[in-house]
């Protein structure tokens, strides 16, 4: 069981360029991450708030749409995240172009 | 005291009590009499009551969560919320089970095991993969799917026929993860995708076991099988409009028994067999081949055994099946168990024979004695034969694009042919990159990649530059150029012109 944990995480994490993945749990508190203590705790919180006010925007303008992912392009970094009821997916990545 | 209770005490109490209730003594005034009750004695007492804690909360109702709260009340929200609960209370169920590794698991790992199981994770898992490869080989992609092609007004153009690698697809790679994994126990030895149903693939097995799945769900969604035959499925393809009153399509396998069955798509398949390939005996037309020493008198089988099947272009009831003996029989949907026609190609199995796109009499077949011959459909011998090594040709392509670029794939190079230009030497040869010899090849629909597959499980995409302009008139140009090629087999150059104003007359 932990092995398939180990293993995806391990698979995203070696894709070309990524910086780190975070899983946020449905209350907020990052469960597993490949960043450091303080780095996650601030992406999970901020990236939690922000995921739930783009859900809200999105379902304010239509009630039956939904959120189903989210991408942050900076100048140094994209930050894709995956919402969702139980669980918020975080992977931040170094695009080479 | 009893002792002063005697007879006579009693008499007058009696006495008395008939006086007071029967006698005289009933009548008797009471008003006056006084009776006293008994004081009760009170005293006030306090007593402490823990206070009420209240504390200030709000509920914001925005539009979407009264939206999601009629949804619920309408029933499909409720069975949702039951169904979570009741996983909810299995997985606490699997982990006391397993009691023993749980309390040294923390909650967070818990967690995110239960999380693994959702289906909804892995989905997300699959798409953030998918955008990271598209960060990181935008290029390439927008190569594959043709939007970005190159610019045809460039002042350099030159010829060169050259592969561009673009990505490849490896077993042992960690970086890359196919989207859907089938595991089974039998080595698979065919699979094709629908043409009408793009979500079923059926997959033949090394025991004649024929297996269809529906994709779209990651574990096999077995949509029907069949009894496996104990005979390896060579070829299986989705076949519509073999028989006439139906347009439905039909799984076409053909067996290592040389059985060839038609099944129609239900739980369980049944087999309808259609031709069985027999061993031909004598001399055959078509290639010259050489007299094999056997002094058999008794086969070992009558059959022989079709390594592949093709679907004529024109007539879709007539089909060709090339056997691992080299000869290829014609045949057709409407008379069963027997062939048409039949000629010898190769010397050896016949790996590969397609149709040229833009030609439907032309098409060429390749096959394990090195060589690669074109064939006219009503010429009887090959039209032109191309050699180059002793490598057994495993596989070739015609390009959708241009009418006289084929490609071809002999031990672990990948060869570019145009008719137009030379027909004794490739265009271009390509190495594999990792080495291994490869087994399939196959052009995008648009004609501009290339995908090929080797033995060692790693499947290459290539993008075709400097390629020269798509003529207008692809199956003159095709013909014109068979026609210099066969400048000195005169014979030949007749019958192949025959075919052509044959076809010229008709359209």
């Amino acid at each position: 069981m932990a092995n398939e944990v180990d293993e995806t995480m391990k698979r995203i994490q070696s894709h070309k360029g990524v910086v780190g993945t975070i899983v946020v749990n449905s209350e907020g508190v990052p469960i597993k991450s490949t960043l450091d203590n303080t780095t996650t705790v601030q992406y999970a919180g901020l990236i939690s708030s922000l995921a739930d006010k783009a859900r809200s925007v999105v379902r304010d303008l239509d009630p039956s749409n939904d959120l189903t992912f989210l991408r942050i392009r900076s100048k140094k970094h994209e930050i894709m995240v995956a919402p969702d009821k139980e669980f918020i997916l975080i992977v931040v990545q170094n695009p080479t172009d | 005291m009893f002792l002063f209770f005697s007879g006579n005490t009693v008499e007058e109490q009696n006495e008395h009590y008939e006086y007071l209730t029967v006698g005289k003594g009933r009548n008797r005034k009471v008003v006056q009499a006084e009776v006293q009750t008994v004081p009760i004695l009170k005293k006030t007492q306090n007593t402490d009551a823990e206070k009420i804690k209240t504390h200030a909360d709000y509920a914001f109702a925005s539009i979407w969560e009264m939206y999601d709260t009629f949804q619920e009340t309408l029933g499909e929200g409720g069975e949702d919320s039951e169904d979570s609960d009741s996983s909810d209370i299995k997985h606490h169920k699997l982990d006391d089970i397993t009691s023993l590794d749980s309390y040294r698991i923390s909650p967070d790992e818990k967690q995110l095991n239960k999380l693994m199981k959702n289906p909804r994770f892995l989905e997300a898992v699959c798409v953030i993969e998918r955008l990271l490869a598209n960060n990181c080989y935008n290029e390439q992609q927008k190569r594959f799917r043709g939007l970005s092609d190159p610019y045809v007004f460039r002042e350099d153009i030159e010829y060169k026929y050259k592969l561009n690698l673009l990505w490849t697809f490896a077993n042992s790679s960690t970086q890359v993860q196919p989207e859907r994994q089938y595991a089974f126990e039998e080595p698979v030895t065919a699979l094709n995708f629908s043409k009408h149903n793009p979500n079923l693939l059926a997959i033949g097995f090394n025991t004649g076991y024929i297996v269809v799945l529906n994709v779209i769900s990651r574990e096999p969604l077995i949509v029907g099988d069949n009894m496996p035959t104990f005979e390896p499925v060579w070829h299986i393809s989705w076949e519509a409009g073999y028989f006439e009153h139906s347009n439905r399509e039909l799984i076409c396998a053909t067996f290592s028994d040389g059985r060839i069955c038609v099944h129609a798509l239900a739980r369980k398949l049944k087999a309808q067999q259609i031709m069985r390939v027999p061993k031909t005996d004598g001399k055959l037309k078509g290639y010259n081949s050489m007299r094999k020493c056997t002094n058999l008198t008794v086969p070992v089988s009558r059959y022989s055994s079709p390594y592949l099947l093709t679907s004529h272009p024109a007539h879709k009831q007539i089909y060709f099946i090339g056997t691992n003996e080299g000869t290829i029989h014609k045949c057709s949907t409407n008379y069963f168990n027997q062939h048409l026609d039949s000629f010898c190609a190769h010397d050896g199995p016949v790996h590969s024979m397609r149709f040229s796109p833009f030609s439907k009499k032309i098409f060429v077949t390749c096959g394990d004695d090195w060589n690669t011959r074109f064939w006219a459909e009503d010429i009887s011998e090959p039209i032109l034969e191309i050699f180059v090594n002793m490598q057994s040709v495993h596989g070739l392509e015609w390009s959708p694009a241009h009418a006289t670029i084929f490609v071809s794939i002999r031990g672990s190079s990948i060869l570019v042919w145009d008719l137009q230009r030379k027909i004794y030497e490739p265009q271009s040869a390509t190495p594999s990159p990792t080495g291994s010899r490869n087994t399939v090849v196959q052009f995008t629909e648009s004609g501009r990649c290339l995908v090929v597959g080797d033995i060692d499980g790693n499947v290459h995409m290539f993008s075709l530059e400097d390629m020269p302009f798509i003529p207008f008139f692809q199956e003159n140009l095709l013909f014109e150029s068979l026609y210099r090629a066969l400048i000195t087999y005169p014979k030949i150059l007749k019958k192949l012109k025959k075919v052509r104003r044959a076809v010229q007359m008709s359209t």
